[in-house]
């Protein structure tokens, strides 16, 4: 498989240059993607089963998110294409498109969860009088004009968010004045189907990297792309071991499971002399972590769209906006939320298992095509 | 151009739309809470006192004003929806910097207090936590400070006396020991004395609710045996004289041996110090006057600390921790099967003194 017949075929997706992107974009886009509004809260949930054990799942569950990377990147060099053309050549026309509406699907799901539970984390902390609906139309108008700018806007809005990112986890300093770090021995103490379970809690904080399958056309050098977007996920899971162990360290075990907002309610003990409640800067600044993360989920989700129909893409944006408006507007309580959460981790925990089904199938259908 | 036109508009649009999502209230619009204290009345109701700051006089050189507000309800809410109606402007509890409760009430459980502070997400998690002898209502309205609010002056002592002697305390450190297995929680104990507060000592609480006390005095003790700090001074009687030192380090490391009712705690503590008043100069004449010293600080440390343990295992309760630090060093821990062996559980305490300098004379 040489290069130059990549190129050809991202020419044939027709991609003109002055829309591709630098390898080391892929980074970014893989880590504003992995990161977002489940990093707030996830401790509670890894150490509902393995207890503070947890922090090896996030190991263990970063290790099998390199393996699926690098399935996706073996699917996709093999294809030279993108998700749309692989299903079309694995299942054929209509199966394969009824695939890719599916996962089209999926990411307005995707996109609706993290935009409902960003407005329920303002609700809570900062505006219980927040009229949800205004500032789901004002979030989406800004995500509609990022994401109208075309993919490259994207890309921009990714760097810009890991950045401003970076400074925050500086005030992990705090609460380790006041960590406790016997709270994580024993090591291993849990049992390994514990851990396991918790492994699978883990795998789903990390979603995000399945979009790959989308954007990969739009990278110039898919090659040197591949060594950013594992850089991407190691950082992730830096980012994650690190939030899973300070809170670990800062919380006892009883403690953490009531706690809903692990890492927002860590912020609580920041102090600086010029600000008291350290957690509404902290919140705000979240937005940016946030609008990412619908951006790219509603551009990768239209974008399957626009291939499948060969129509506009703004024409579908408008669409998922339209529905993306409805349905977190019509999400009302602290339950259907949490449901939301549940079910949104389901549909992701089963596109996780589709990689390496569609990487095997990939593999088989190339076989065959060979030997003919 | 089309494009331009409409991005301008959203953008003008956002302007607009984003100052007004929310009915806003400014600083001066509203009461801020800076110490709510509680105190218990029966079994059901509990009347809760608040102290707001007046702002806006102080330019005119008048004293500090503060407003005092006090209600009798059910819970907490309740209290402070009572309150809300005795004030004009609304109550914000953003700044509370001290919660308050008396002895009745820690006695009777701070379990419905802790939770309404811990789910409320205007609440801080550094603020502080106290047990007032008598009444906090009359604790609250006592004129401390011309200078000063209250809230300062309080937080101020409490603040200033756990770089010392205090073991430090907040919300967060009380929650943790709360819910913890194996970790029962302490709050400074408070007393009105005429026109100024003085720390008396430690609450002890098991599960939430105040059982033990100890004197301010043994607090340097309860202080090494439960952290790590670089301040305090303690005296001690030494051939009839009394010598003071200052501790510039100390460490404290808790180990667990055995397992099941075979377990023993050995608690390990190292302090480097100074001597900071002798009483009569001739005492520290040769350097063997200093081991002689440090041997007898450590003798006196580790018999207090004896007693101090003694006395928690009598009681039943762990403000050290060291449910915590036998579930970490045991695996398979099982917190009824601690709490049945902790009050026979043999605790072995060895103290090392070190005394480095001896201050500018000789």
């Amino acid at each position: 498989m040489s290069k130059i017949t990549r190129e050809n075929e991202a020419g044939s997706l027709s991609i003109p240059e002055n829309l591709l992107v630098t390898s080391s974009s892929a980074f970014f886009l893989i880590n504003s993607m992995q990161v977002g509004v489940g990093i707030l809260g996830f401790e509670r949930y890894i150490a509902r089963d393995a207890g503070y054990d947890g922090w090896i799942s996030i190991l263990i569950a970063g290790g099998i998110l390199h393996i699926l990377l690098w399935m996706i990147f073996q699917i996709l060099e093999d294809s030279k294409g993108d998700l749309v053309s692989i299903h079309r050549d694995v299942f054929g026309k209509y199966a394969g498109h009824f695939l890719s509406i599916i996962f089209s699907l999926y990411l307005l799901l995707l996109s609706v969860t993290v935009l409902r539970t960003f407005i329920e984390v303002i609700q809570v902390w900062i505006f219980p009088r927040l009229n949800v609906w205004i500032f789901t139309f004002i979030f989406l108008s800004i995500i509609y004009y990022f994401v109208a700018g075309g993919f490259r806007v994207v890309v921009a809005i990714c760097l810009i968010s890991t950045v401003l990112g970076l400074p925050i986890l500086l005030l992990k300093y705090f609460p380790i004045q006041l960590a406790n770090v016997e709270n994580l021995f024993p090591v291993v103490d849990h049992s390994l189907s514990d851990i396991l379970k918790s492994v699978k809690t883990a795998t789903l904080s990390f979603l995000g990297i399945e979009l790959l399958l989308i954007y990969y056309p739009f990278l110039k050098y898919p090659q040197s792309s591949r060594k950013w977007a594992h850089f991407g996920v190691f950082f992730t899971v830096l980012i994650y071991l690190g939030s899973a162990l300070v809170s670990f360290v800062y919380y006892n075990e009883d403690q953490l499971q009531h706690m809903i907002w692990a890492t927002i309610t860590l912020w609580k003990i920041v102090e600086f002399p010029f600000i008291e409640r350290f957690e509404y800067v902290g919140i705000a600044m979240w937005v940016y972590i946030i609008i990412p993360n619908i951006c790219l989920a509603l551009w990768a989700a239209t974008r399957v769209l626009k291939r499948i129909f060969k129509c506009r893409q703004k024409k579908f944006l408008w669409v998922y906006f339209f529905i993306t408006f409805l349905a977190t507007g019509l999400l009302g309580d602290r339950q259907s939320i949490d449901l939301l959460n549940k079910y949104t981790g389901i549909v992701g925990f089963y596109v996780l298992l589709y990689i390496p089904v569609l990487f095997i199938l990939t593999k088989l259908v190339n076989k065959v095509r060979n030997r003919k | 151009m089309n494009s331009n036109v409409l991005r301008i508009l959203l953008l003008s649009c956002f302007v607009f739309l984003l100052t007004a999502c929310v009915p806003s209230t400014s600083v001066e619009d509203v009461d801020t809470i800076l110490i709510a204290g509680y105190d218990y009345i029966d079994d059901e109701q509990i009347r809760g006192t608040i102290s707001i700051p007046q702002f806006g006089r102080l330019e005119t050189g008048g004293s500090m004003k503060e407003k005092y507000l006090s209600s009798t309800a059910n819970t907490v809410k309740e209290v402070h929806a009572k309150l809300q109606t005795k004030s004009s402007k609304p109550l914000t509890v953003g700044k509370l910097a001290l919660s308050l409760y008396n002895e009745e009430l820690a006695q009777n459980g701070l379990g419905e207090v802790l939770d309404n502070l811990g789910r409320d997400p205007q609440v801080g998690r550094d603020i502080i936590l106290g047990v007032v002898e008598g009444s906090t209502e009359g604790f609250i309205k006592g004129k401390y400070s011309e200078t000063e609010t209250a809230a300062k002056y309080l937080t101020g002592l409490i603040r200033g006396n756990m770089e010392k002697n205090f073991p430090t305390t907040n919300l967060h450190q009380f929650l943790y020991a709360y819910h913890a297995k194996g970790m029962d929680g302490y709050l400074p104990l408070l007393a009105q004395e005429e026109n100024y507060v003085r720390l008396t000592g430690i609450a002890l609480f098991q599960d939430g609710k105040m059982v033990h006390s100890i004197p301010f005095s043994k607090s340097f003790i309860f202080k090494i045996l439960k952290e790590k700090f670089q301040q305090g001074t303690q005296e001690v009687e030494f051939k009839n004289r009394h010598i003071v030192m200052e501790n510039i380090g100390s460490s404290v490391k808790y180990h667990v041996k055995g397992k099941g009712s075979d377990s023993k705690v050995r608690i390990d503590i190292e302090i480097t110090g100074i001597i900071n008043e002798v009483s009569s100069l001739d005492v520290l004449q040769s350097p063997k006057m200093v081991e002689l010293m440090e041997k007898r600080f450590e003798k006196f440390f580790q018999k207090q600390c004896e007693i101090m343990v003694q006395d928690f295992q009598e009681y039943n309760i762990d403000p050290l921790g060291l449910g915590n630090t036998y579930n970490s060093q045991v695996r398979g821990f099982d917190i009824n099967k601690w709490k049945e062996i902790y009050p026979s559980l043999p605790i072995e305490i060895n103290v090392g003194v070190e005394i480095v300098e001896t201050g500018i004379v000789s």
